[in-house]
């Protein structure tokens, strides 16, 4: 089990290595040529992590590949082989393959016939690079097609900077405390339960911290251990073992393949006079072996080097002597290891479940913060009230921090485009150049994750139909080479992302005839420009009159509609005929929270998302009038259809003689809700309906209130669609 | 819990029964002046029915002590608690004495020690 | 070696989950039924466990722990106190009374018999 929870953690971070190397190849076009070298250092890094880990999870198909991407990469290093476009596409193209080969890996655990073929035929292509130069010496490093398989062991040892220790066992340190014989904990009894649970491989007792006779006591306890563990067991069994000592004794526990640093991390969390006597501990037990005790030592003082700006050599000699040879290798990587463990320590990795449920605590505290501040008031003790208002404030910046922590930069969704832009554009034989601005702009991670596709959709709609052919932007006095632009941006607590080209611009009256001509709007009805240009994100509307291989994907503009609209986002679409197109989608800040209007129905209490309220007028009886079991009032001279959120969710209890109707709108349709009561604005945090609520329709989450009262969030786009499907006959006719 | 016998310019212990940490106060007491004596130790183990890891702490103790002041420090005849106990805790390496497994020849056959201790108590 | 474990609990259908938790896996178990009893069936520390309920009549549960702790016979034997998750104050007490080992109800079986095999193996 563990053996797979390593791998995957290798699927994520070839990943992260891959989309880098990508990032970093786009840019080799652009920088300047001072910044040339540190950026082939970080593709070649990346294709070497890559390799490197492969290798540990005998991934032959992965090593092979990368290996021969690798080695020309090294040699691009080096300057021996040029950089230039045509040899970028391809890196590009053998960028793409790995990560192929990686994702074939992880879900068929082996790579497909096709991918092997294309691995040859690239390793082909890539030999052409390779056999050019004038170096024979160099060129065994490049395997031939057939036999790549066989000779990267030793040509290239793994060496990455913080690189997987080849251990297949637990490590386990103990540190019993003082007490434990006396608390009847004894460690003989431990260390058996953990050979039932898996298999103790080698026991080191310490006497350390066993005194000289003068000092000692019988009854105390001063032994330590150091353990190699091969065991099947997941980590937190395995601290459940020593559940009854946590408190009083110092445990650590290190899980096979681990890396370096997480061995350092195991030193300094020990906090023992000597580190070398621990590192010779590790040794000795099998943990490590003694290069990776060298190197681990020098990433080490990398690290506190980088924090007292001391050198490496002087603080790794006074460790020891013997370690020379080895630590001056060590000593020439120092410049990118405390690169790697800067970028380590900068940021945390932490499960987005546990982040989730801090944040979920956090609107629940908030919550409770207000129901509490309600009671103070009510009792009216001055000091009470300004102590929780006090307390309340932190409450909401506490909020606010721990919402920050979901939020990341829309920039590494925005770079993905930017190989998109290019493929199509080479393609399409379009000249077209993507501007990106904004991309340091934030937003929330969940939204992040679900922005991409729609964006797609929309890039490749501007690039395929919106920029037109070379030839025509010429005719029309334009610059040749198009303009791509993304860009993001908040506005007023909404996110704003925009997909703007600079081409033909939408024609209002073509599209407006093709709507006529499909029925999806009255030939007499009279439309704004925007109302227009809303068509081409409708669903089945399509004006691009040839369909290219490249948009035309069966998938229309009316997913990004869909997409944006699940969100809670909204799209508005800018177009000046010759100048181009905007189309820009608007989203809430975070998912998380929405601002709700509070509406009474009897005992229950509904909240209605505050961006689709309208307003709110009194119900009256006169202007109300009933066809075909739909209830509509008439509201300054326009029929409105009523939602009785009463009847609609059963609600029980007497109908007030006074109701209020609140009009919210959705997909462009108005729909008001027949409610008891208003209740006003709150700041709401969405959580999730529980399974049994899930099917439940016209509900899209519950919160819970300052009261403590639970609220039921109407999902108004579910009303209004359940109306305007409807009555579609009744509504033409009234 | 312990016979001594002084012979041949070395302490002839014989440790017996239980030891557990219920024992090792006691133990301490008697135990732990044999090493002011500035003289070799030999431990016999073989009538120890159970210990635990407070006593074989003591052990280390006797032996790093031992060890420090020149003197030799042999434990021999391991009974079968003390070789379970001893290698659970990874002390058969660390004290490095030889260990007689069970169906080698009779644990009460080790060269150097003198037969007639064990049955002592 | 056969070991002995003492539970004390004035619920029966607990002590049975003890014995039939423990007894298939070659423990003796000895049944309490409150502290006093507990107190009497101490046996002069051929225990060498105790399981121990925190609410009992007649004598509760951190009183016999303490009582525990103080004869010699059973001072160093480990103690399981049982506990309902809202007892966090009794915990901190139990803590300082010496019981190091808490196991929350409801338990499964297999739990309570994984606890007993950690402290007496």
């Amino acid at each position: 089990m563990s053996m797979e929870a390593a791998l995957q953690t290798y699927f994520a971070e070839a990943r992260e290595m891959l989309e880098d190397m990508e990032s970093r190849l786009l840019e080799i076009e652009h920088i300047d040529a001072g910044e040339l070298p540190e950026t082939l250092n970080a593709v070649f890094r990346a294709a070497h992590t890559v390799k490197g880990s492969a290798s540990l999870f005998g991934l032959d198909g992965i090593v092979d590949f990368t290996h021969v991407v690798e080695n020309l990469l090294d040699r691009m290093r080096d300057g021996e082989v040029a950089v230039e476009e045509d040899l970028i596409s391809l890196l590009l193209r053998c960028q793409s393959h790995i990560t192929t080969l990686v994702d074939e890996t992880e879900t068929d655990e082996q790579i497909s016939e096709d991918s092997r073929r294309l691995s040859q035929h690239l390793i082909v292509e890539l030999g052409g690079y390779l056999a050019s130069e004038d170096k024979p010496a160099d060129k065994a490093g490049l395997p031939t097609a057939g036999e790549a398989a066989d000779d990267h062991a030793e040509q290239f040892p793994a060496d990455a900077d913080d690189e997987t220790v080849d251990n297949e066992c637990w490590h386990i340190s103990l540190r019993f405390g003082r007490s434990s014989f006396r608390d009847g904990m004894d460690p003989i009894s431990f260390l058996r339960f953990l050979d039932g649970l898996g298999t103790v491989r080698q026991v080191i007792i310490l006497d350390d911290w066993l005194p000289d006779l003068a000092d000692y006591d019988p009854e105390s306890c001063y032994l330590g251990f150091e353990i190699r563990y091969m065991s099947q067991a997941s980590k937190k069994e395995i601290e459940d073992v020593f559940e009854f000592i946590r408190e009083d004794s110092d445990i650590h526990i290190v899980a096979p393949y681990s890396r370096l640093s997480d061995y350092i991390d195991l030193i300094n969390a020990m906090g023992e006079d000597s580190d070398r006597r621990i590192g010779e501990m590790l040794i000795d037990c099998g943990a490590l072996t003694e290069s990776e005790l060298a190197k681990m030592l020098a990433m080490q003082a990398a690290a506190e080097e980088a924090d007292q700006g001391r050198r490496l050599g002087e603080i790794v000699s006074q460790e020891d002597d013997r370690l020379g040879p080895v630590v001056d290798a060590a000593a020439q990587k120092q410049t990118q290891m405390r690169e790697a463990i800067n970028r380590k320590q900068k940021s945390l990795r932490v499960d987005a479940d546990k982040l989730d449920h801090l944040i979920n605590l956090v609107g629940e505290l908030v919550t409770s913060g207000a129901g509490t501040f309600l009671q103070a008031q009510i009792l009216g003790n001055p000091e009470l009230i300004e102590s929780m208002s006090k307390l309340n404030d932190l409450l909401e910046e506490m909020r606010d921090a721990s919402l920050k922590l979901r939020m990341v930069a829309i920039g590494a969704t925005f770079t993905k485009f930017q190989r998109v832009v290019r493929d199509m554009a080479a393609d399409l034989d379009k000249d077209v150049d993507l501007v990106i601005t904004g991309a340091d702009t934030e937003l929330d991670k969940s939204v992040v994750e679900k922005i991409g596709d729609p964006l797609m959709h929309l890039v490749r709609n501007a690039v395929d139909h919106g920029l037109e052919p070379a030839a025509e932007r010429a005719a029309a006095g334009k610059p040749e080479t198009g303009t791509i632009s993304l860009n993001a941006y908040h506005d007023s607590g909404n996110i704003v992302i925009e997909v703007g080209d600079d081409g033909a611009g939408l024609d209002a009256d073509r599209i407006l005839a093709k709507a006529r001509e499909k029925g999806m709007v009255g030939e007499d009805q009279q439309l704004s420009r925007s109302e227009i240009f809303d068509f081409i994100l409708k669903p089945g509307f399509s004006t691009a009159s040839q369909v290219s291989n490249i948009s035309g994907r069966g998938v229309g503009m009316d997913v990004v509609r869909r997409n944006v609209i699940e969100m809670r986002g909204r799209t508005e679409i800018d177009s000046e005929p010759g100048e181009g197109t905007t189309i820009r989608i608007i989203l809430p800040l975070t998912l998380a929270i929405i601002d709700g209007f509070v509406v009474g129905v009897g005992q229950a209490a509904f909240v209605v998302p505050l961006d689709v309220v309208q307003e709110c007028v009194e119900f009256s009886e006169a202007d109300h009038e009933e066809k075909d079991g739909q209830s509509y009032i008439n509201l300054r001279g326009n029929v409105l259809p009523l939602v009785n959120i009463r009847q609609r969710f059963a609600v029980r209890g007497e109908r007030p003689k006074r109701r209020s109707v609140v009009v919210v709108k959705a997909d462009g349709q108005s729909v008001g809700l027949v409610v008891d009561r208003l209740m006003g604005e709150f700041q709401t945090v969405i959580k999730p309906l529980g399974p049994v609520f899930a099917g439940l329709s016209g509900i899209s989450g519950s919160t819970i209130m300052g009261n403590g009262e639970v609220a039921l969030i109407l999902d108004v786009q579910g009303l209004v669609q359940q109306i305007t499907r409807r009555p579609q006959r009744s509504a033409t006719h009234s | 819990m312990l016979q001594v016998e002084s012979r041949d310019g070395a302490s002839h212990v014989a440790l017996q029964g239980e030891l557990t940490i219920y024992q090792a106060a006691e133990l301490a007491e008697r135990f732990l002046p044999l090493l002011r004596r500035e003289e070799g130790l030999v431990i016999d183990l073989s009538d120890v029915s159970d210990m635990d890891s407070s006593c074989a702490q003591m052990l280390m103790l006797a032996r790093r002590h031992c060890q420090a002041r020149g003197h030799g420090c042999a434990l021999v005849n391991h009974s079968q608690p003390v070789i379970d106990v001893f290698e659970t805790l990874g002390l058969v390496s660390w004290f490095g004495d030889p260990v007689v497994l069970p169906g080698e020849s009779g644990p009460k056959n080790r060269p150097g020690m003198d037969a007639g201790m064990g049955g002592g108590a | 070696m056969e070991k002995t474990v003492l539970i004390v609990d004035d619920s029966a259908s607990l002590r049975q989950l003890v014995v039939l938790a423990l007894k298939g896996s070659g423990f003796r178990v000895v049944e309490a039924t409150d502290g006093v009893d507990g107190l009497a069936k101490l046996d002069g520390g051929r225990v060498h466990l105790i399981i121990s309920d925190v609410n009992m009549p007649n004598m509760d549960g951190l009183t016999f722990l303490k009582e525990v702790k103080k004869r010699p016979d059973t001072r160093f034997t480990p103690v399981i106190m049982l506990t309902t998750e809202s007892a966090a104050d009794k915990k901190e007490e139990g803590r300082a009374a010496g019981a190091k080992a808490w196991v929350v109800k409801p338990f499964q079986p297999q739990q309570m018999l994984a606890a007993v095999n950690k402290l007496i193996q």
